[in-house]
């Protein structure tokens, strides 16, 4: 039902009749379904005794009558009431009120209060901002005189609104003027740059040169210089502006009247972008923060004093504002309220949630306006649950703001999807697509892929069910819809699950596929450097009966390809794989007749790590490459870092046995390698090695080795000849050997081997003494030794002699058992040969049997 | 600051079927030092560079242990426990737990299957590790050639522990040629390993060049280059070394079954408790005990280490467990000579096996190391030099390479007192060294740049104005006439100074210092607060410092 409407008649319109008010309103027809539009005149509102009628109607055409009747009321001279008592206000005496009706007919657009603004802008100067802004607002070219003239005042905010207003009625002629004056206000430096800044497109390089200029200016001009950059609006100034858009920025005491500048710029304009900035960042800078004091100059009176700039109270009353205009948006311009809100919603993070929390002011009146189970506490601004019971959502119930705009804009839902990250704000817009489901055809690939760029599983899903949609489209026409697939395969998430669909999702378009894309050379290649790694290595094995199909002209140019691209640096660990294992699999031929063996060690030498890989490959393929490397220059490829390249060197190697047969050398080399299947090959060979070439020298350079494996070949070796080894040298070689496994060995052979004398002694001086003073020793060892010594001592005199010194350097060791068999050692000793003395006095006493 | 290091070949050692090749590679940017000669004992040399690199890795500076993942891991068993708590149907509890040990058994088959692949990656996190570690942070040896030894000197990684090992002439079978000098040497854990295929019976050509080992893969005359961050602690870690090994020391002879029992008793235990000192228990003309805290066992050591001091005196020193080091020379050890700066103060631990000398120098404790608050070099200066002397002293050691301060003061015209100064300030600015069992001083620069004597005076002044707050405080004192030197009374084993010092705060206090015949200082005390918490520890008090410029300046004045 749509409620009566009252219009005036304006107190100056010149006319003859005394009807000064009309009421319209609708009323029922005789016949059911039809509607009569009725008009009711009269000198005041109470007095209505003339009138009209129209009609019937029907109910469709109904709202197209109404508004001609309305608009031919306004023809005769009438306003709506509401819109003439704003016009009275502006004759009211208080500028506060004259503010804001100004404010209020500026919304409107009231083409009619034109007249009654300018005469209001004569009554006095407070006011005089509000009105220049909704003189601007409603556009009528009469204003630009009284525009033109405030805009070159000192006054930042009449000026502000002056050119704002310049702007918006498009007054070029003046609006230049204006900006010329206020140039003069930036720094020389940044002065003369304004051809390229009004010019220029956005380059990295000229952001950079005008950035060094404002960044030479002295902090405290920075807020200046971004207000004016943004006056200025062109596409560059503008960027540069929304740089200066930081929390610790803004809240800097000479930064903050600028920012606020702007962000009345930015209404004024009706700029989204730059508001939803500024509103989100003013949100942020108001986190855990209270203002600082600082001294300021009055623009009034030019007197100073300390004030606190960007208080809790500023920082409130700004973010109302903020809410405020964003109503009035919705109540005036609806569509750029929904496209304000995307744009706010989306700047949300999930890492200001931890700082914000339920701070985050716009978002919940966005989100949660309407909502019944919570409640707003107007002192912080904070939104809170109305009771424990209420806390879960009722998802039938539409808790936003003006739920009936985003009904009538529902594509800014695609927006949101794809640029919010923040899950609630996520499941608002999801809930909103599929209460219209038809939006997700009308969203464009670019749109779906930010969806799943954003990475929130449900929303995802969705997506990417349009996209599989789409793509079995296009393949039901046995067509492959690789504008698509393109973008699919460039994708990557750094979120697993995503991560999993979205690899899901390109495997499985790649087998549809394959008959499509594995016969062309382009794009085997782009689908071979996917983002995702499986993705690759799966291209790569469906790409190779594609090119088995190729001509040889075209293997030979595939394989060109796959050369030019190994010659770039890896962009990350194993991004050539699928490259290597499709030179592997079926261009081993192409890639083999391309190189020299000459150009194959030079990659080997000096190419990428993919590069050396394929050179691998193909260099135990040539015929010569033995003769060509050497034995020397092999077995340096058998101990190169990559493991290709050493398995490599292996097949060279075992491809021909005889002439390592001919100099063990570097068998020995490799034997003691860094790389464990390098030892492996060499002790292989060297197992199978006759003694005769090997010999005791050969044997003991394996157990001389400091490796486990290569001593327990050397010790294998060893027992396998050892009856043909001289056994007394080769114990005296062992002897030297630091290692405890071979000392077990050695004392094997002393006991069985060792020659009669002192001599033989005297030549294992350093074992015996490596074992006795042995920090970690082997009880059996050093037990089995000193067994062994005293057996030996009671030979001859000098041996005993000799064995006595040795044992009385050790005699003092606080190893128990070490102290009673040495010390019964030296007794032993001391009762064969009582003239040999050592450290160890034996006193005849039945108590006492000996002392140190 | 960054040192440069560059090697035209690698260290290395290629062991033949009758000889083996021991090359060291030398510092491209050093001075051109090399040397070429025949082991005549590599056994003990293996044993004493198998010491020397267990130093060079050495670091037992405490680091609480990364307990994050057992934190995870807790927190996990916690949840685990309330979430049980929380179920109260039986049957559910039941169905977790059968859950539960499915996941577990799926664990163990994902761990079984990945274990090849953490395999291979260990083995390249160790491989990468080892190659970075060596490029970064290993320091390279001091190479020193004299004509009578050739030494290398290193600083343990936690810079508390600094060794020395020096192959005397008698060492060599021959030499074949060599050129005095100082340089660094590339040195690997590789090489440390094969070092253990030293043998006696192979004949040892140990060759110090700038070609090291001669590399297939860089015959295309690429140098192996390293930029290792050089803290400047190293550097005066090496001043710090000096100037305690110039101080009077307390020395006591072990033999090396001595030896043996520490170290042995070291690796069997682990004090988990404090106090975990090292006790030397002196008593005149009695073997040495020592008592390792805190179970109170003592070893008392053989005869040889009878000591030889006029009162008994305790000594405790801390950081014992890097006297594990010493493992792999007991076996050549004839004997060791430990000299004992005192309580909590380094202790140098110079062991003899044979014709090779092994230095140990360990500082206070562990956490203190040789560049820690102490400040021995303040007690160490003696009377001023001027630049003339010094570059005289300098130039003259340059020329023989090594020499007694005596022979050096004849040679120079100087005084004996001026000729150790002037020495003792060459060992503090890195041109010199005291070989403590020789009782010598070597030529040694540890600098790239050339010497400048007049530089060098500026520069150690600045130093001590700008970082030696006790130095500065001490001048002062001594110019407004606060220190009074009140007594030099003659002892046994030198003479004893003793002064009145009248501090900063305005109270008066008695310091004493005891001097030797060679004008090291044996014991240094004194009254104040600052001494008796920190004894020496931390350095030198000022009232000592000023005590000592009094007494220097009357030296001078006497002439």
């Amino acid at each position: 039902m749509i409620p009566p409407i009252r219009l005036l008649r304006l107190p100056d319109v010149a006319t003859s009749s005394n009807i000064r008010a009309v009421m319209v309103s609708i009323k029922p027809a005789m016949q059911a379904g039809q509607w009569l539009i009725q008009e009711a005149r009269g000198v005041s509102l109470a007095q209505l005794n003339d009138g009209a009628c129209w009609g019937p109607y029907y109910v469709g055409e109904l709202a197209d009558k109404l508004e001609q009747v309305i608009t031919m009321l306004v023809e005769q001279g009438f306003v709506q009431s509401s819109a003439m008592e704003l016009l009275l206000a502006l004759q009211h005496g208080s500028p506060s009120v004259r503010a804001r009706a100004a404010i209020r007919l500026g919304w409107r657009k009231e083409k009619k209060a034109v007249p009654f603004l300018l005469l209001a802008a004569q009554q006095g100067t407070s006011d005089i901002c509000s009105i220049l802004d909704a003189l601007g607002h409603i556009g009528d070219p009469s204003a630009i005189p009284l525009a033109r003239e405030w805009s070159t005042r000192k006054n930042l905010s009449r000026r502000r609104s002056a050119i704002e207003a310049l702007r918006n009625l498009g007054d070029q002629q003046g609006l230049t003027s204006a900006l010329t004056t206020t140039a003069e206000r930036l720094p020389v430096s940044i002065r003369s740059l304004l051809p390229v800044l009004d010019t220029s497109d956005i380059t990295p390089k000229v952001v950079k040169t005008i950035e060094d200029a404002i960044c030479a200016e002295i902090p405290e001009k920075k807020g200046m210089i971004a207000d004016l950059l943004y006056e200025r609006n062109s596409k560059l100034s503008t960027f540069l502006a929304q740089r200066f858009i930081t929390p610790q920025q803004i809240r800097q005491p000479h930064s903050w009247r600028y920012a606020k500048s702007m962000f009345k710029r930015a209404m004024l304009r009706e700029d989204m972008t730059l508001f939803a900035m500024l509103a989100y960042t003013i949100e942020q800078a108001s986190v855990h923060y209270t203002g600082q004091q600082a001294i300021v100059k009055s623009g009034y009176n030019g007197k100073k004093h300390t004030q606190l700039i960007f208080g809790k109270k500023t920082q409130q009353y700004i973010r109302r504002y903020a809410w405020r205009y964003m109503r009035d948006l919705a109540r005036y311009r609806p569509e750029k309220y929904i496209k304000a809100a995307s744009l706010i919603l989306s700047l949300y993070k999930n890492t200001d949630i931890p700082t914000l929390g339920d701070h985050a002011y716009l978002l919940n009146q966005i989100l949660y306006n309407n909502s019944q189970r919570l409640t707003i506490d107007y002192c912080t601004l904070t939104h809170r649950a109305k009771s424990t019971k209420c806390i879960a959502p009722d998802p039938n119930i539409h808790e936003e703001a003006f739920s009936e705009l985003w009904a009538q804009y529902p594509l800014y839902y695609i927006y949101i999807l794809g640029q919010a990250p923040l899950a609630r704000i996520q499941n608002f817009a999801l809930r909103g697509l599929l209460k219209h489901p038809e939006i997700l055809a009308k969203a464009s690939i670019e749109d779906l892929w930010a969806i799943i760029s954003i990475g929130y599983l449900a929303s995802v899903e969705q997506a990417v069910g349009e996209l599989e949609r789409r793509f079995a489209d296009k393949l039901q026409q046995n067509k492959l819809h690789w504008p698509l697939m393109r973008i699919a395969l460039q994708q990557t998430s750094p979120i697993e699950s995503i991560r999993n669909i979205l690899q899901d999702l390109c495997l499985h378009w790649l087998e549809d596929t394959q008959q499509y894309w594995s016969l062309s050379t382009e794009q085997v290649f782009f689908c071979l450097e996917a983002a995702l790694p499986k993705v690759r290595m799966q291209a790569a094995r469906l790409s190779i009966e594609g090119i088995n199909k190729h001509s040889a002209e075209q293997r030979d140019a595939f394989s060109a390809i796959l050369t030019e691209k190994l010659q770039k640096p890896e962009p990350e660990e194993g991004f050539y794989a699928p490259l290597i294992f499709l030179a592997k699999t079926c261009l081993v031929t192409e890639l083999g007749q391309r190189f020299t063996i000459d150009e194959l060690v030079a990659l080997i030498r000096q190419g990428s790590s993919a590069e050396k890989e394929i050179a691998a490959l193909l260099l135990p393929k040539k015929t010569q490459v033995l003769s060509f490397l050497g034995l020397e220059g092999v077995i340096s490829l058998a101990n190169h870092e990559i493991a290709a390249v050493r398995s490599a060197a292996y097949t060279i190697l075992q491809n021909h046995p005889e002439n390592l047969q001919q100099d063990l050398s570097p068998l020995f080399t490799l034997s003691d390698s860094d790389w464990p299947e390098t030892r492996v090959l060499a002790l292989q060979f060297l197992r199978n090695t006759p003694l005769e070439k090997l010999g005791l020298e050969g044997i003991i350079g394996l157990c001389d080795s400091a490796r486990d494996e290569v001593q327990a070949v050397g010790l294998q070796l060893m027992e396998i000849h050892f009856a043909q080894l001289p056994t007394e040298t080769l114990l005296f070689r062992l002897a030297e050997h630091p290692a405890q496994r071979v000392q077990q060995q050695v004392l094997m052979l002393i006991r069985h081997y060792l020659g009669n004398g002192l001599t033989p002694i005297k030549k294992i001086d350093h074992f015996i003494r490596a074992s006795l003073l042995d920090c970690r020793p082997t009880r059996k060892l050093k037990y089995g030794l000193l067994d062994y010594l005293f057996q030996r001592s009671q030979d001859d005199r000098q041996q005993a002699e000799y064995i006595a010194n040795l044992l009385s350097d050790v005699l003092r060791t606080h190893t128990q058992g070490d102290f009673q068999r040495i010390a019964e050692g030296l007794v032993q000793i001391q009762s064969r040969f009582p003239d040999i003395r050592t450290d160890l006095q034996i006193i005849e006493e039945p108590s006492l049997d000996y002392t140190v | 600051m960054i040192i440069p290091f560059k090697y035209q070949g690698q260290s290395g050692i290629i062991s033949g079927r009758k000889q083996s090749h021991i090359a060291f590679a030398t510092n491209q940017l050093r001075e051109a030092t090399y040397f070429r000669g025949e082991l005549a004992c590599p056994l003990i040399l293996r044993q004493a560079l198998s010491s020397l690199y267990q130093v060079v890795i050495s670091d037992l500076k405490y680091r609480p242990r990364d307990r994050v993942a057992f934190q995870a891991w807790l927190q996990a068993q916690d949840q685990q426990f309330l979430q049980g708590l929380a179920i109260k149907s039986d049957q559910l509890r039941l169905a977790i737990e059968a859950k539960e040990l499915e996941l577990a058994e799926l664990n163990r088959a994902k761990k079984e299957i990945i274990k090849p692949f953490l395999e291979a990656q260990r083995h390249y996190f160790d491989y990468a590790y080892r190659e970075r570690y060596e490029l970064e942070y290993v320091l390279d040896p001091v190479l020193t050639v004299h004509p009578d030894e050739l030494s290398f000197e290193v600083f343990s990684k936690d810079e508390s522990s600094y060794a020395r090992v020096a192959i005397k002439q008698e060492g060599m079978e021959h030499v074949d040629a060599f050129e005095c000098g100082t340089t660094n040497i590339d040195f690997s854990s590789r090489l440390s390993d094969q070092f253990t295929r030293m043998r006696s019976y192979r004949k040892s050509h140990l060759a110090i060049d700038a070609n090291g080992l001669t590399i297939t893969n860089r015959s295309d005359g690429t140098y192996r280059e390293k930029k290792i961050t050089l803290p400047d602690s190293w550097l005066n870690g090496f001043l710090q070394v000096q100037s305690v090994m110039t101080l009077g020391l307390t020395r006591i002879r072990l033999a090396a079954i001595d030896a043996f029992n520490i170290v042995r008793f070291l690796t069997q235990h682990k004090a988990k408790t404090s106090p975990r000192a090292l006790r030397w228990e002196l008593v005149p003309e009695q073997p040495a005990k020592i008592v390792f805290e805190p179970w109170e066992h003592s070893l008392t050591l053989s005869p040889c280490s009878r000591y030889k001091g006029f009162k008994p005196i305790q000594i405790r020193i801390w950081g014992r467990d890097r006297l594990k080091v010493l493992a792999p020379i007991l076996s050549t050890i004839s004997h060791i000579d430990v000299f004992l700066a005192g309580h909590g103060l380094p202790s140098i631990w110079c062991c003899t096996l044979g014709p090779v000398t092994f230095t140990l120098g360990l500082s206070g404790w562990t956490e203190q190391d040789w560049t820690g608050a102490a400040r021995f070099e303040l007690l160490s200066r003696r009377v001023d030099a001027s630049t003339e002397e010094l570059s005289a002293v300098y130039h003259q050691l340059h020329s023989t390479r090594y020499n007694t301060p005596e022979e050096i003061a004849k040679n120079c015209g100087l005084g004996l007192q001026t000729s150790r100064s002037a020495l003792s300030f060459l060992c503090q600015s890195g041109r010199a060294m005291y070989d403590l069992q020789a009782e010598v001083y070597r030529h040694r620069d540890l600098l790239f740049e050339p010497f400048n004597a007049a530089n060098a005076i500026k520069k150690a002044h600045t130093q001590t104005q700008n970082n030696d707050p006790k130095a500065k405080l001490a001048q002062t004192i001594f110019q407004s006439g606060q220190a009074r030197f009140t007594a030099r009374r003659p002892v046994q084993t030198g003479y004893k100074l003793s002064g009145s010092v009248r501090s900063t705060q305005g109270q008066r206090v008695r310091p004493l210092l005891h001097v030797n015949h060679q004008g090291q200082i044996m014991e240094a005390t004194c009254t104040c607060g600052y001494f008796k918490k920190h004894r020496l520890t931390k350095g030198p008090c000022e009232h000592m410092l000023a005590l000592r410029l009094a007494h220097m300046t009357k030296l001078k004045q006497k002439g």
